[in-house]
């Protein structure tokens, strides 16, 4: 990858505490769907093992965050070009409806389902 | 294949958890291809063979007529050619303590039994066992000391003695461990501190795991196995407790200092991405562990995105998008208290 970009990206994500947030919580995120499917699941599959790490956890956890971001930002920005202005304007109320989520689902799993 | 190990299991007092430490080490060694024989030494509690007749469907009767048990073979109640009772249970085998769950004996034949008698029985029970199909057999003892305790002892690779960590119980296994000492000083014993409720951090734990040599662990204290002992769920249950991984520590700990050359790879994960903030949190069942954990970070980000910088009133004038995370918030905040009260209505 590109070193200005990394560069760039670690500037952003650093200078912008809710950015640095959502990081932050979409490894713990993405940290509780890895433990759902290796805790939960007899075998899991070959992709649980891609899991182990703190980015792939991350990545899964932006992932899934990303599901919310962008109907959350087609309400209230339209169809318009997206800008990291604007999806900084929404990533809490992204994080919050996302985690919200994440915990009934999980909560639905560690009550009903048995392994 | 190598000798099969025998591994005495003992404990100063009762309750401490020695019946069901053999049981999870040895589903855990079963899961692991090891081939491994519980023997259920206390025929009078008989917890072992408790759990062998729920496992078999309530069925009283747990033996054949033409095989004997090990109270069969103390008391002389069968003849002595019979085939020891072995039972499969999940990944191991079980020889019960008695033919029928409830099983009792005449007070008469009751002997007070000496160290020959006991020496003869146990050799009995030896060679009724298919040892070779064996790697490791553990003899689950009754609790405290007398002669069949320091016969099995005696005859045994090594002992382990399950002990609690409140002071009664430490005075218990020391004289226990003390006595044995004096029988056989030849035989290692090992001990396990179980039900550990004084681990606040790794440290912590780090520092008792290494006090003395013959310490194996500490294993703390869980209420997923609490809660789910005798529960259907409960082999589900413990599998995500910090019990089974505690378990399998001591147990590769056991096998570096005896050099057994099996260690066990259980792997667990900590929902909350760290034991040592998991096992603060001990007396919670584990999944209200994290339920609570989860619904505390809705809370948190709720009332942050909701309450910053903003007049409370305004919020549900003007910012419904506010308003709906506030109202998450609160039921993140009633999942968090939730969680807690309900592991204390367990």
């Amino acid at each position: 990858m590109d070193k200005d970009f990394i560069k760039t990206l670690v500037k952003l994500v650093v200078a912008t505490p809710a950015l640095l947030l959502s990081c932050l919580v979409s490894l713990f995120s993405g940290h509780i769907w890895f433990w759902i499917i290796y805790t939960y699941y007899d075998a899991p599959p070959k992709s649980a093992t891609y899991l182990k790490n703190n980015w792939a956890k991350t990545a899964l956890g932006l992932l899934w965050y990303g599901l919310f971001l962008l109907p959350i930002f087609i309400f209230k920005f339209g169809f318009s070009l997206p800008d990291d202005t604007n999806i900084t304007k929404i990533v809490g109320l992204t994080l919050i409806i996302g985690t919200f989520t994440q915990t009934i689902i999980t909560a639905l799993i560690v009550v009903f389902k048995k392994k | 294949m190598a000798r099969t190990k025998y591994i005495n299991v003992v404990s100063g007092k009762g309750g401490t958890g020695k019946t069901l430490l053999c049981t999870i080490l040895a589903e855990l060694m079963g899961n692991q291809n090891l081939s491994v024989l519980v023997v259920d030494m206390d025929i009078f509690v008989r917890g072992l063979t408790a759990l062998l007749y729920f496992h078999r469907g309530e069925s009283i009767r747990l033996t054949n007529d033409n095989e004997s048990t090990v109270s069969d073979i103390f008391y002389r109640l069968k003849p002595s050619d019979l085939q020891l009772a072995i039972h499969k249970y999940r990944s191991f085998d079980i020889a019960p303590a008695v033919s029928r769950i409830n099983q009792l004996f005449e007070f008469e034949k009751e002997m007070i039994f000496d160290f020959e008698h006991n020496q003869r029985s146990f050799d009995r029970i030896l060679k009724s066992i298919p040892r070779e199909k064996y790697d490791y057999i553990f003899f689950d003892c009754r609790a405290g000391y007398d002669s069949l305790v320091s016969t099995i002892h005696e005859n045994s690779d090594m002992t382990i003695c399950v002990q609690e960590e409140d002071d009664i119980s430490e005075v218990t296994a020391n004289n226990l461990i003390q006595q044995l000492e004096r029988d056989s000083s030849r035989k290692t014993i090992y001990k396990i501190i179980n039900k550990a409720r004084n681990i606040r951090s790794y440290d912590d734990l780090e520092k008792k795991q290494r006090q003395g040599l013959t310490t194996l662990g500490y294993i703390p204290f869980d209420m997923d196995v609490m809660n789910s002992f005798g529960e259907k769920s409960f082999w589900d249950d413990i599998s995500r407790s910090l019990y089974k991984s505690a378990v399998a520590q001591c147990w590769n700990r056991l096998s570096a200092k005896a050099e057994l050359n099996d260690t066990l790879n259980f792997k667990r994960y900590s929902p909350l991405m760290s034991e040592k903030i998991e096992r603060s949190f001990g007396f919670l069942g584990s999944a209200d562990r994290l339920l609570g954990a989860m619904g505390l970070l809705v809370a948190i980000l709720g009332f942050v995105y909701s309450i910053f910088g903003e007049d409370i009133k305004l919020i549900f004038q003007n910012r419904p998008d506010k308003a709906i995370t506030l109202f998450m918030s609160l039921i993140g905040l009633f999942l968090f208290v939730f969680s807690f009260l309900r592991s204390r209505k367990h």
